[in-house]
């Protein structure tokens, strides 16, 4: 296995360092957790990341893949990512295995707003891999949870199986956060909510006058969750998306994560929907 | 389960709150509370509606049969939420789906003969009824759209 040849922390924003696997879990079908530690010791000991921020995994001769960090930033030495096969980098971290390494540069990008939303209430609303990078925001609320309102989370999956961290949501609630988990289609063994997931907003009674949402999921997923939010007058400036486009350099420069005149990787991928709103329905982009 | 006054329920809902005493002592004329334990059927497909329902407390699960394939869950509802609503549509005026309790629930239920005779009779009532129930369906439809395009199967490569 390939291992980027550097020690010390270099200030070229391109320059990946090597990350050792030390667990990997699968989370459900095609998605996997992968627990990666910098093998420097100053570059582990120095990194830090805001919640929704991601990092450029790389894989020698295959490429690079943006992915949302989804672990605790309270506990940066060890930095999970959590991966759906999707493409040829990400088929190629799913053939890797303990003990491997891989390269990694980052945190880029945007955060949620955690600072901005202190003394107001929070509806999370996440879609099938969305629930990852909302992950570390709800362990930040959890550390800090006496500086939030009400802060709900609205997880929605295609099926039970594909739920993401079900065997976590109990202890969420225990720290005074809502949790509720729907499926679009269930058999009998499921006792839980079927539906979509912006359908959890009708059992919800939000007071827009000190509500933020929070939402990452497929596009259409967010972009009906913003309609959900707008009906219950939840202003645009306090709805927030984690898009994702194809991030190539993740700084700015190459242009591939462009929408409209933001480049995704550097602005984003966490905006507020007034900073969107132009683009956002626009069918080609 | 606790038993409340149905005026009392009502006024817990900001819809019901926000009619005019007269539309609500309308509304209250016409409620009745209702539970169920879980696992009882309330209503099943095709059958001729009765009542129109909005769940105080439990979860409803609306079912389709479809052959070889048996029950299949199409929605779950919860407290605020309404169920029913075909029983007061002229064009449907019978159940499309089955509704089948998942946890005990407990339910305010309109009459729908009642409901329709009042809105006729008040045509102010009958807009206000009426405009709450086309968000209701709007929000059905919406809601089944999403769900008919699967968009969890939208896989991007990296």
């Amino acid at each position: 296995m390939y291992a980027p040849q550097t020690t010390t922390m270099a200030p070229e924003p391109m320059m990946p360092f090597p990350a050792l696997i030390t667990d990997i879990k699968e989370e459900a079908p095609g998605v996997t957790t992968y627990a990666l530690e910098f093998e420097d010791t100053a570059v582990r000991q120095s990194f830090t990341f805001q919640p929704g921020q991601f990092n450029m995994l790389y894989l020698p001769g295959i490429g690079e893949a943006a992915i949302s960090i989804s672990s605790d930033p309270g506990q940066p030495e060890t930095l999970l990512h959590t991966i759906r096969v999707a493409g040829n980098v990400t088929q190629a971290i799913a053939r890797l295995d303990v003990g491997d390494v891989i390269g990694l540069r980052g945190p880029y990008g945007s955060a949620w707003p955690l600072a901005h939303a202190r003394g107001l209430d929070i509806i999370m609303v996440a879609g099938g891999i969305g629930l990852p990078p909302l992950r570390p925001a709800i362990y930040h609320i959890i550390h800090h949870r006496q500086e939030y309102g009400q802060v709900t989370v609205l997880v929605g999956a295609r099926e039970p199986a594909d739920l993401m961290f079900p065997g976590e949501y109990d202890a969420w609630r225990e720290q005074g956060i809502e949790v509720l988990p729907t499926v679009d289609r269930a058999d009998d063994s499921w006792e839980g909510r079927v539906g979509v997931v912006p359908m959890l907003f009708y059992s919800l009674r939000p007071d827009p006058r000190k509500t933020m949402i929070f939402t990452c999921g497929p596009e259409i997923m967010m972009r009906f969750v913003v309609y959900e939010a707008l009906a219950r007058r939840v202003p645009k400036e306090r709805i927030y998306l984690s898009l994702e486009r194809n991030m190539k350099c993740a700084i700015g420069f190459c242009g591939h994560c462009q929408f409209g005149p933001t480049f995704l990787c550097k602005e984003g991928p966490v905006l507020s929907y007034n900073q969107i709103e132009p683009f956002f329905s626009v069918e080609e982009f | 389960m606790k038993k409340e006054p149905v005026a009392e329920i009502l006024k817990a809902n900001p819809w019901f709150a926000s009619l005019s005493s007269p539309h609500f002592e309308k509304m209250v004329e016409i409620a009745t509370e209702m539970s169920w334990p879980a696992g009882q059927i309330i209503f099943r497909e095709g059958q001729q509606g009765n009542y129109m329902y909005l769940i105080i407390e439990g979860q409803v699960a609306l079912d389709i049969y479809a052959p070889n394939r048996g029950r299949l869950t199409i929605l779950t509802l919860g407290p605020n939420e309404v169920f029913g609503w075909s029983a007061v549509v002229p064009y449907t005026q019978m159940r499309t789906a089955a509704a089948r309790t998942i946890k005990p629930t407990r339910a305010i239920a309109l009459d729908s003969a009642a409901l329709r005779a009042a809105c006729k009779a008040d045509h102010e009532l009958g807009y206000l009824v009426y405009r709450r129930l086309t968000n209701i369906i709007a929000g059905r439809l919406t809601a089944t759209r999403l769900q008919l395009l699967d968009v969890y199967g939208d896989g991007t490569g990296d």
